[in-house]
């Protein structure tokens, strides 16, 4: 398992992606007030290097070999094990300038990732070789948008802004929402692999 | 005599046939629909206040010119791939880069359309007199702004996309571009002080805004430059990007490309220089008090 993850989880692009979301908290700790923004562009590269551990690009070749897609998802996400670890540390040194909502920003990370493993996850067991293409840069795009812009924050708070003093957006509806996504995202991620029968793993390795 | 005529036609009739699919393909794009529709969204709350419509620049430059990039890049990317799979093109890669570069006309009028909006609602909902226009700052100087920052990034973001799509044909080259880009515009917005003389080389950056002053950490202010010629920066530097893309093609002469390069560089520099040094050279301070 541990050989078919080295080989087959796209660690560069991982590590650029991690560094990205390093870097990226590192200066919202130093400068938090005026580089909030860059919090939510740090949600959406973690999501989209969740989304990229996913890719199969050899589907075609892959897809018939005996090792069933639950197999290869739990060997890829050590390579999501690598985005979360990077997420909580960051967010862990990173907290005393996050507002006293470090936890909060963490649900933010971990709802994402959990929920672009679970989409991935849903889109292989689909048959999509590689869902990551479409997706990866819309969910950063998106995040960065919903970040710098903020549409409709009083309704839909995504990422309130820095204390949430003002019209920032309200940190108790965010939680929700982040936690409501979280727990969709486990659902789906179950029911995507429950698609492929994962109760047969380890029937079909013979 | 006519054989020649036609054999010269040819590249041009190729060119506006890519150049019409690449404008459907690009007016076809997930990405460019979902940032369209969220700055549409943008549009349907009342605007700032202080400075009416003038400080939503941020949803057309997000919304279609950072989605733009992705959008670009991933057409980018396509145009190669269908060129790989059909074998021997008779059409340059050259060719190819100055048709997507006509999709540009896309964001181009997305921009228009926003910016139509955007003076409608600052005539509609005029900004309070402790925001901006304030003193010497004029409505022409606002719209000059609002086009800059708006119009111009939905352009602008579209052609870094073309570029990266070009020289960066990696995956996760556009998104890891996109938070780049956002982390340098907010640096050269003009919110650091030391930065503020020097922030209009950057791409994308505020003229007025509640930056602050002792005692009052929203008090307008109206940062020194030039909008008028800092749009004409920005229009520099898009032909420099697009002819930038084009020179990717080694497989024909790229002498006269360079050479073009040079000289849009040049202007460039010379509308860089204008727009840092004209316009109001001492930050202008509202003298009314924000009230926040």
């Amino acid at each position: 398992m541990l050989r078919y993850a080295f080989r087959a989880v796209p660690w560069w692009r991982l590590a650029a992606a991690t560094g990205l979301v390093l870097v990226l908290m590192e200066v919202v700790r130093r400068w938090p007030w005026t580089m909030w923004p860059l919090q939510g562009c740090a949600v959406g590269v973690v999501a989209a290097a969740t989304l990229w551990c996913f890719d199969e690009p050899s589907a075609d070749i892959v897809d018939v070999t005996p090792r069933p897609l639950a197999w290869r998802t739990a060997a890829r996400a050590s390579g999501v094990l690598l985005v979360a670890q990077a997420w909580g540390a960051t967010v862990l040194l990173a907290r005393s300038s996050l507002f006293d909502h470090a936890s909060d920003v963490a649900l933010q990370g971990f709802a994402a990732l959990l929920a672009a493993a679970s989409f991935a996850t849903w889109r292989r067991a689909g048959g999509t070789a590689v869902p990551a293409r479409a997706s990866a840069a819309l969910v950063v795009v998106v995040a960065a948008f919903c970040g710098l812009v903020r549409p409709g924050f009083d309704l839909l708070p995504l990422f309130p802004y820095a204390d949430g003093s003002g019209n920032a957006g309200d940190w108790a509806t965010s939680r929700v929402l982040w936690a409501s996504l979280a727990g969709v995202a486990v659902v789906g991620l179950m029911t995507a692999l429950a698609d492929v029968r994962w109760w047969r793993w380890g029937g079909s390795q013979m | 005599m006519s054989a020649i005529h036609t054999e010269r036609r040819q590249p041009d009739a190729r060119l506006a046939t890519l150049a019409r699919k690449d404008i459907l393909r690009y007016l076809r794009h997930p990405a460019f629909l979902i940032g369209a529709a969220l700055t549409v969204a943008s549009c349907l709350f009342r605007p700032d206040e202080q400075f009416s419509s003038a400080l939503q620049v941020i949803a057309p430059a997000a919304g279609l010119g950072l989605f733009g990039m992705i959008v670009m890049a991933s057409l980018t990317r396509s145009s190669d791939a269908a060129a790989a799979a059909a074998g021997t093109v008779s059409t340059s890669q050259r060719t190819r880069t100055l048709a997507l570069g006509c999709a540009l006309v896309v964001p181009f009028a997305a921009g228009l359309v926003w910016f139509a909006w955007a003076v409608w609602a600052y005539n509609h909902w005029p900004a309070a007199p402790q925001g901006a226009p304030f003193g010497d700052i004029s409505d022409t100087y606002m719209y000059a702004t609002m086009f800059d920052l708006g119009v111009l990034a939905a352009v602008g973001g579209p052609v870094v996309g073309l570029v990266i799509g070009r020289w960066l044909p990696r995956r996760g080259a556009a998104p890891i571009a996109v938070v780049v880009m956002v982390l340098v515009t907010i640096v050269m917005q003009g919110i650091f002080e030391p930065l503020r003389y020097l922030r209009l080389v950057a791409p994308w950056t505020y003229f007025v805004g509640p930056f602050g002053t002792d005692g009052d950490g929203d008090r307008t202010l109206a940062l020194t430059g030039s909008p008028y010629w800092y749009g004409a920066y920005l229009v520099a530097l898009c032909t420099f990007g697009v002819l930038f893309a084009m020179l990717r093609d080694e497989e024909h002469s790229r002498h006269g490309l360079k050479r073009a390069l040079a000289v849009v560089g040049l202007v460039a520099v010379v509308f860089c220089t204008l727009a840092i040094t004209g316009g109001p050279q001492e930050v202008l301070v509202n003298p009314l008090p924000s009230g926040r």
